[in-house]
């Protein structure tokens, strides 16, 4: 039963509209966009790289928040969901890990691929540079089920959301972006990589029971 | 049979519903009745639980909630949209009758369907379970004849079987022997 | 008597009453007082000069934006577990004072950051915190007038003060450890300072403008509050 309520709630965000092959094209193209700002020389942009791309991914994450909850309360679906025998959490992490996988997953993954192609030493470090952009990608959704929970129903979403979860996502960014530029800095990733789990876990823990209540609150408040 | 005892209803600073006292018995259509916005709408999520009274108590069984908000005219198909529904309210479709005449159009989109259609297709959940109260507002937005009488025959038999249907409607006269609460508006 | 007893509005406004004019006297005596020692009769740093004397507001107004936030947090846990209509008023009256706090922080940092290391803005792991910490008062404060009912903002907002309560220590931690990461400490003596083994000639006005300020804070709050809850009455009744 869950299966079915996850796959409509994955194929409502992104059909139609391609969520994924736009995250896919925004990361490449703001990656563009920075290195036609920073220029083409090749070490300076080794040594910028993991920051860059983590902090597109961050931007990645805005991608599909505006309509992540808003949409279902347009036309009466979170209603229903909130009557629904499946529990109000259960629901918000379904959310969650639809938001990962329409959109801050595959920015992940454009990430890595750009990563690998333009650095010839990241081949070495691919395991633990995935294992980072995964967790960052999770931990961003979480941070975004909270902002769109937060501006539930708001009148100027867009910039809000922006506002909300840029701030909230600080750290799994730098320690994300850390462990991506250990190697370049000569010291092991395990301790940023560690914490980045461990930020990672606390969140998709967290954020669903949050964000339930806060959905809750608002669609009940008269 | 439920309960309603002192219910008072407020959506931001007006009231809606002040103190209403109630027993509704099997078989009883109630229509809530009154012009736009005077809070029947509020009224009927606040005995779904999708809006916290003022005060009060309810005790109210198990339920279907349909609400006004037609099915947007979406992608989606009404296959997947009823197989959806059966799973929120924790079973499979399992419906053996089709009064709307939905079958023929299950696997048609939404954005090809008319209001009329799409309609039919919200009413269709009405059947996937049978809970004892139905929590219906405004059923009869885009129905045409036939439809309309549809829906009268399945409430019909409903509370012949001995189930409830609160039904907030601006069409009274479609149910001409139901008990009524009349709202007046913000008070 | 608990602390809902405030929650009621006639005794809020009886502890106003007395609590008031004792807090305007406290402020009246305290910052002058506190001025003319930070100013001119505590000594200059032998290294920093005069420079120093920017230490006397950006001290407290740190301070501040830190305890209102935290008094905030408690008011938004008060206000979401108990539901009083107050502790969303007080989100309403005192996030802009915090803010105002952070931004004075931030403004007389880079005042004092310009002689001390050159350029108005640095990277530190302490401002860049404070910086983060108001990023966190802006997106609160947009909460709280971004839906159609200010209930809704004022919930809204007690949600994000809380979420950003539990990520704010988390946020400190993680600035520090890449401010660690991309430049050595070259603060050795801005830690100094916030050393309190500071002389005593430093250390008098320091605290004497601390509390004087946290006065005003609170005058200011309380006041606002009082606007607030006015505000709310009369919307409830012109309806």
């Amino acid at each position: 039963m869950s299966g079915v309520i996850f796959t409509r709630i994955l194929s409502r965000m992104t059909r139609g509209r391609g969520l994924q092959m736009q995250a896919l094209l925004f990361f490449v193209l703001a990656l563009a966009a920075f290195v036609f700002g920073i220029g083409a020389d090749p070490e300076q942009l080794e040594t910028l790289m993991p920051g860059l791309v983590w902090a597109i991914l961050v931007l990645a994450g805005l991608l599909g928040l505006p309509d992540l909850l808003e949409a279902d309360a347009a036309d009466g679906t979170l209603d229903d969901l909130l009557l629904s025998k499946i529990s109000l959490p259960s629901v918000m992490a379904m959310k969650m890990a639809a938001h990962a996988a329409a959109t801050t997953l595959p920015a992940a993954l454009a990430a890595l691929i750009c990563t690998s192609a333009m650095s010839p030493d990241a081949f070495k470090y691919l395991p633990q540079l995935a294992t980072g952009l995964a967790l960052g990608a999770i931990s961003f959704s979480a941070v975004g089920l909270l902002g769109a929970a937060l501006t539930l129903g708001s009148r100027r979403a867009g910039t809000l959301l922006a506002v909300i979860v840029l701030p909230l996502g600080v750290p799994p960014l730098i320690f994300g972006a850390g462990a991506a530029s250990a190697p370049l800095l000569g010291v092991s990733p395990v301790m940023p990589l560690s914490l980045l789990a461990a930020f990672t876990v606390a969140a998709i823990t967290l954020a669903p029971f949050a964000a339930a209540a806060i959905v809750r609150m608002k669609v009940t408040t008269p | 049979m439920f309960l309603l005892e002192n219910l008072t209803v407020a959506r931001g600073n007006a009231l809606m519903a002040l103190n209403v006292t109630r027993t509704l018995k099997s078989g009883v259509v109630l229509l809530l009745e009154g012009p736009n916005g005077s809070g029947k709408t509020s009224f009927l999520r606040a005995l779904a639980g999708l809006l916290k009274p003022a005060s009060g108590k309810l005790d109210i069984p198990e339920f279907h909630w349909i609400s006004a908000i037609s099915v947007p005219p979406s992608v989606e198909t009404p296959r997947e949209y009823l197989a959806f529904h059966a799973a929120l309210s924790g079973t499979i479709d399992t419906r053996k009758t089709d009064p709307f005449g939905v079958d023929t159009v299950l696997d048609t989109p939404f954005n090809r369907l008319s209001t009329g259609w799409r309609q039919r297709v919200k009413l269709t959940r009405l059947l996937q379970s049978q809970p004892p109260l139905w929590l219906l507002d405004e059923p009869s937005d885009g129905l045409d004849a036939k439809g309309m009488e549809t829906l009268l025959s399945l409430i019909k038999s409903h509370t012949d079987s001995g189930g409830i249907a609160v039904i907030a409607t601006h069409q009274p006269q479609l149910w001409p022997h139901a008990e009524t609460m009349q709202f007046v508006g913000a008070a | 008597m608990n602390l809902s007893y405030f929650a009621n509005p006639a005794h809020f406004e009886k502890l106003a009453k007395v609590v008031l004019p004792l807090l305007s006297t406290l402020c009246i005596i305290l910052l002058p007082v506190g001025l003319v020692d930070a100013l001119i009769i505590s000594p200059p740093d032998y290294q920093q000069g005069d420079a120093v004397r920017i230490m006397y507001v950006h001290v407290p107004s740190a301070w501040l934006s830190m305890a209102i936030y935290a008094a905030c947090g408690i008011a938004a846990i008060i206000g979401i577990v108990w539901k009083h209509t107050l502790a969303e008023l007080f989100l309403r009256a005192a996030l802009p004072v915090g803010a105002a706090a952070t931004a004075l922080c931030l403004i007389t940092g880079m005042l004092w950051g310009k002689p001390m290391w050159g350029t108005w803005w640095v990277w530190d792991a302490r401002l860049t915190s404070v910086l983060v910490l108001m990023f966190i008062y802006i997106a609160t404060i947009a909460l709280l007038d971004a839906f159609d009912r200010p209930e809704q903002g004022g919930q809204a907002a007690a949600w994000m003060t809380v979420i950003g309560l539990v990520n704010l220590p988390i946020i400190k931690y993680s600035v520090e450890w890449w401010n660690t990461l991309h430049q050595p400490s070259s603060l050795s003596s801005l830690k100094r300072m916030m050393n309190p083994a500071m002389a005593g000639d430093m250390l008098r006005p320091l605290l004497v403008m601390t509390v004087g300020l946290t006065c005003l804070a609170a005058i200011i709050v309380i006041l606002r509050l009082k606007a607030e809850m006015l505000a709310r009455k009369k919307a409830v009744k012109g309806i």
